[in-house]
């Protein structure tokens, strides 16, 4: 017989009615069914006769419906009712959270308790964590200051796009008119300014400052989108032109920054007049906070017109040292107040970076496109030089050289390459805090984020190992409370509490150090006016959520598999067993064994390298560079932005030697174009004879210097003289000899065995013959001698517009020295020009060092995470291998073994790791260091010097100290064994 | 056979009536119905068994699970005391109906 009351079911539905009710009628029709076949059959009919003739009672289901609800309204739940029900069913949901909360909270006391309990377990874990998460916190704080930050101030910054290669203002004109772009701009920087803002106060003898600033095209804060903060920006009404508007030929917009720190935030300080580099000029806006021109990673103050007045900016006269400086009256070319807005139509010299701001739908590749066609039009155009210089370069007798020694060749002879003009247009993001290509934001994102991965998965994986250890110890705890009852589900999430509980503590320390680090960071870096985004680095809110959120993936990798193992459900087993053994000994080189000794080989590898670096700072600090670092004294001075014509600087420059030696205990002055041992000097390519009629090319640095260089540093006098010759008092020929005095390195490249005094040098279209060989120089950071330098003699031409850090005077005083001594000699000499930035020669290579430093520091903070994390991992074998060998230990001192030997059995595994490790980390540093020899000619020449450079012993060394970390790292662990009372342990069974 | 109408009608009496006694099943009360009217009224089940919940509902019968040895659990209805009320009232109006009925058609009491 059928089953009725299913039958029913599945023809009559009554969601509508409450289901009790609902339940009754089915029950009820089932029942008058099975009356009706009863009957049926009763009579003699067939069970499917009897069948039929029962079903045939009701036919139409969902008349039935209608008529039951019509006959049951109070059964019936209204719509509203419904709903209703819906909500508490709802209600009861969340009561059901309320007490999952209750438990989560009840976890949280637990694990806290636990953790408590095992305050060196909770140390290790925390502070691993921290070191982890700090580290990551770091890569990502720096990855979001730099890479991630938009332009600060501009608008939709991810539509600009900047020339890679600085062009020429004609030709930028052209790209802004014909390119299509929805805006372009262009301007010339950073370049410094000397600027004093007490014109106006009266307060009497303020001295200039060095700011650094862009000059700029009239489209500049239009095409980049930025707001004035107060007054208004350069060519906001669309005009500029200086011979249009005359006062824009004095106008100056000023940063946030600039008005805040140098003008006291003054509201009125529109209109207000600033000296700027001998000319003055008037405030007429200060622009939107935070920015910093359009590459803010070198960040700009002051933005002047290209139309100003030339007084104000070197930049604007006409370029000296050009083919129309030097022209006929070419002296002429440096006077200020030049005809204004020439550097507007010169095409000779390419010195304006321009963005351009893409239209709605513009896409880079059609932009690269039209600008590429336009430059073809242009250089035909003004291919005048262009073809000058071809014909020249055919005259010129060359051999079979390459392609670079063509290129060296033309930079011998003094000529400039192509203004980049022949080279492929290359375009680039400019949305950031630098133009970079675009595909480098998202390769430094992935670079980073793999970066981070991989620290996070060194911590994890180590905290993961130390975490089943702890988890085998308390296997049978668990087993018991599995065994009572506990859901596996709800203990997984009591062990996940507890790792959790671990990430939010390291996750908190690990921040709390990072923002200590980076806060530190940026505050060295806030007094250098180069830095404008140093207070960018401290972790803002994004930051802050991204470190919380890999703390808590930490926390939950780290929680996760351990906590799965350890309640995996061979109850029996535990509990009989205890801790596993036997069945389930850890293979020796299972994967978690494999990851410690690589742990361990990348750890040595880093301890030498990073001995290797801090040996190389360690070295270059000290190394002995014969000068007088505490009595020679260094000052600088930028006469072309003091508003100096050449022959006025040279005026100068002659003159202040005697008037500085009347300041009491100064007995040396000299002056250079860079400062003193700094590693960036330009180097340059020079040609000297070898034989055969044949010349060979070289790469030197070069350095010009003034008369009594080497007596005002205190160094030893060169053999063979000093430069005493004064090409700035006589006028050399051009085809003459000019003098120059190499350093001992370059005397050995340039010249080999041969003796160099007297020896010719090719360089930039002048012959220089070497009359004497100085130990001047500092080795760099790797190498064991300085770079190849050659000391020219200082001329005019190198005065205006001069470097662009301006001119160094090197003093010698066996007294101290004051710049406001220093400063009145100089202003005694002309008023106009001033002094800044003194300091003796030991503060300049502080500073010079710093930037090695911090990289010093970085790679110290990697070494202490690898050694700390390889030495946690060993720990974490040690613990393990006590507790699975409890019962073998208890056996085994209750036979009387010696404390010794039960610690060298639970080490046992820890030390052969750890010695497998660092015998590998020997090897790959070495090779390592081989490879970077092959890539970098200093680090060979180094590895060539040998042992003074020490990787050998270091090599040696690093796996030691290393070893015996691990060994210390696993003893602590490894002394637990020893108190391993073996009546407890055989009694376990 | 006699129209819906009036089967409607009366449909509720008669279920009042034979619950009068004893309470009885669904099933037996249809069967009463037609064994007692000689196969002239049958209600349908359709009809039937809604007609049963709404004097349920109303407050006139009552139905009660029972389970008897060897039998399927069946729900039985009762008379309340108020369905009683309501089935005199409704024998009177139905014997006062009648009895106007035939003294219109003139017929005499059998």
């Amino acid at each position: 017989m059928r089953d009725w009351e299913q039958y029913v079911r599945q023809h009559l539905t009554l969601p509508d009615f409450v289901p009790p009710r609902e339940a009754r009628i089915v029950a009820e029709l089932a029942s008058q069914f099975e009356d009706f076949h009863r009957d049926a059959t009763a009579r003699g009919l067939t069970d499917d006769e009897a069948d039929a003739y029962a079903r045939a009672q009701i036919t139409d289901w969902a008349a039935l419906a209608d008529m039951l609800r019509a006959a049951d309204r109070p059964h019936v739940r209204s719509r509203l009712d419904r709903w209703g029900e819906h909500l508490a069913d709802r209600a009861r949901e969340r009561s059901r959270r309320v007490a999952l909360l209750a438990d989560l909270w009840q976890d949280l006391r637990d694990a806290r308790r636990r953790l408590a309990a095992e305050p060196g377990f909770a140390a290790v874990t925390i502070g691993t964590l921290a070191i982890g998460v700090g580290l990551c916190c770091l890569l990502f704080a720096v990855l979001n200051g730099f890479a991630l930050q938009p332009l600060p101030g501009a608008r939709e910054p991810e539509r600009l796009v900047s020339l890679q290669a600085p062009v020429s203002y004609p030709y930028f004109e052209a790209y802004r008119d014909g390119a299509g772009t929805a805006g372009a701009l262009a301007f010339i920087g950073p370049v410094p300014f000397n600027v004093s803002t007490g014109a106006t106060s009266g307060a009497g003898g303020a001295r200039p400052e060095r700011v650094s600033g862009h000059i700029v095209s009239p489209d500049y804060f239009a095409t980049l989108g930025v707001e004035p903060l107060l007054g208004r920006l350069i060519g906001a009404d669309g005009s500029y032109a200086a011979s249009d508007r005359p006062e824009m030929a004095s106008a100056v917009v000023v940063s946030e920054r600039f008005w805040r720190t140098r003008l006291n935030g003054d509201p009125a300080a529109i209109g207000r007049t600033l000296r700027i580099n001998g000319g003055q000029a008037t405030v007429i806006g200060v622009a939107a906070r935070g920015f910093a021109g359009a590459f803010p990673i070198g960040p700009a103050d002051l933005f002047l017109p290209v139309g100003a007045d030339p007084s104000l900016a070197p930049e604007l006269r006409r370029e000296p040292g050009s083919e129309a400086g030097r022209g006929p009256g070419g002296e002429s070319g440096g006077e200020p107040g030049g005809e204004r807005g020439a550097v507007l139509t010169r095409t000779s010299s390419p010195t304006f970076r321009v963005v351009f701001r893409l239209a709605q739908g513009q896409s880079i590749a059609s932009l690269r496109e039209a600008i590429e066609l336009q430059t073809r039009a242009l250089d035909q155009q003004y291919g005048g030089t262009q073809d000058e210089r071809s014909e020249r370069s055919k005259t010129t007798e060359q051999t079979e050289r390459d392609k670079r020694d063509q290129r060296d060749e033309r930079v011998v002879r003094g000529e400039r390459d192509a203004h980049g003009r022949t080279t492929p247009v290359s375009l680039l993001a400019a949305g950031g805090l630098m133009p970079s290509p675009p595909s480098l934001r998202r390769i430094t994102a992935v670079f980073f984020g793999t970066l981070i991965v991989l620290i996070l998965s060194f911590t994890c994986a180590n905290l993961a190992g130390v975490m089943l250890a702890r988890g085998d110890g308390r296997s049978r705890e668990i087993a018991v409370r599995l065994s009572l009852g506990a859901g596996r589900f709800r203990l997984v999430r009591q062990l996940l509490t507890e790792s959790l509980l671990l990430a939010i503590g390291g996750g908190a320390a690990g921040f709390a150090a990072a923002y200590l680090l980076l806060a530190l960071l940026a505050r060295s870096l806030a007094d250098s006016p180069a830095f404008s985004t140093a207070s960018r680095l401290t972790p803002d809110l994004r930051v802050a959520a991204g470190t919380f959120a890999i703390a808590m993936l930490a926390g939950v990798i780290v929680g996760l598999a351990p906590a799965l193992a350890a309640t995996r459900p061979d109850l029996l087993h535990r509990l009989k067993d205890g801790p596993a053994r036997g069945t389930r000994h850890v293979r020796r080189f299972g994967l978690r064994n494999l990851f410690l000794v690589y742990q361990m080989t990348a750890a040595t590898a880093l301890t030498v390298v990073i001995g290797f670096m801090v040996g190389g700072v360690y070295r270059s600090a000290r190394a002995d560079l014969g000068v007088d670092a505490d009595r020679a004294w260094l000052v600088s001075l930028d006469l072309a932005r003091d508003g100096f014509s050449r022959d006025e600087a040279r005026a100068f420059l002659l003159a202040l030697p005697e008037r500085l030696a009347t300041i009491g205990g100064i007995d040396g002055v000299s002056f250079t174009d860079a400062v003193p041992f700094a590693a960036t000097f330009p180097t340059t390519a020079v040609a000297v004879a070898a034989g055969d009629r044949r010349e060979a090319i070289h790469h030197v640095a070069t350095q010009r210097i003034g008369p009594g260089f080497a007596a005002a540093l205190g160094l030893p006098r060169p053999r063979g003289m000093e430069l005493t010759s004064d090409p700035l008092r006589v006028d050399a020929a051009d085809d003459a000899l000019m003098p120059v005095v190499i350093n001992e390195t370059a005397a050995r490249q340039l010249f080999g065995g041969r003796d160099p005094i007297g020896g010719v040098i090719r360089h930039e279209s002048r012959r220089l013959q070497v009359v004497g060989v100085a130990r001047y120089g500092k080795p760099g950071l790797f190498a064991s001698e300085p770079a190849p330098t050659l000391l020219l003699p200082l001329t005019a031409a190198d005065l205006v517009p001069g470097p662009p850090d301006g001119l160094t005077i090197v003093l010698h005083s066996q007294a101290g020295v004051g710049l406001p001594a220093v400063a009145g000699a100089i202003a005694r000499v002309d008023a106009r020009a001033s002094a800044f930035n003194l300091r003796s020669v030991r503060q300049a290579f502080a500073q010079l060092d710093r930037g090695v430093h911090y990289g010093t520091a970085l790679y110290a903070l990697l070494g202490t995470f690898a050694i700390g994390l390889a030495s946690i991992g060993l720990a974490g074998v040690t613990a393990q291998a006590v507790v699975r060998r409890r019962r073998e230990i208890g056996i085994r001192v209750a036979l009387g073994a010696a404390r010794g030997s039960v610690l060298r059995l639970v080490m046992r595994d820890a030390i052969v790791m750890a010695g497998i490790g660092a015998l590998l980390g020997a090897a790959v540093a070495v090779g390592l260091a081989r490879v970077l020899a092959s890539m970098n000619r200093e680090f060979s020449q180094t590895l060539a010097g040998g042992a003074s450079v020490g990787l050998p012993p270091l090599a040696a060394a690093a796996p030691l100290l290393l070893v015996g970390v691990a060994l210390a790292a696993s003893y602590l662990p490894a002394r637990r064994s020893t108190a391993i009372d073996p009546l407890i342990t055989i009694r376990e069974e | 056979m006699f129209s819906a109408e009036l089967k409607k009608g009366s449909s509720e009496m008669l279920i009042l009536s034979l619950l009068e006694d004893e309470p009885r099943h669904g099933y037996e009360i249809g069967k009463l119905i037609e064994a007692r009217s000689g196969g002239r009224l049958t209600f349908a089940l359709p009809t039937l068994y809604p007609t049963l919940l709404r004097l349920e509902n109303r407050g006139w019968i009552k139905g009660r699970w029972v389970d008897k040895p060897g039998q399927r659990r069946r729900c039985f209805y009762r008379l309340t005391p108020e369905g009683r009320r309501v089935l005199t009232d409704q024998r009177r109006t139905w014997e006062d109906f009648i009895g106007a009925v035939n003294a219109v058609m003139g017929t005499t009491h059998a």
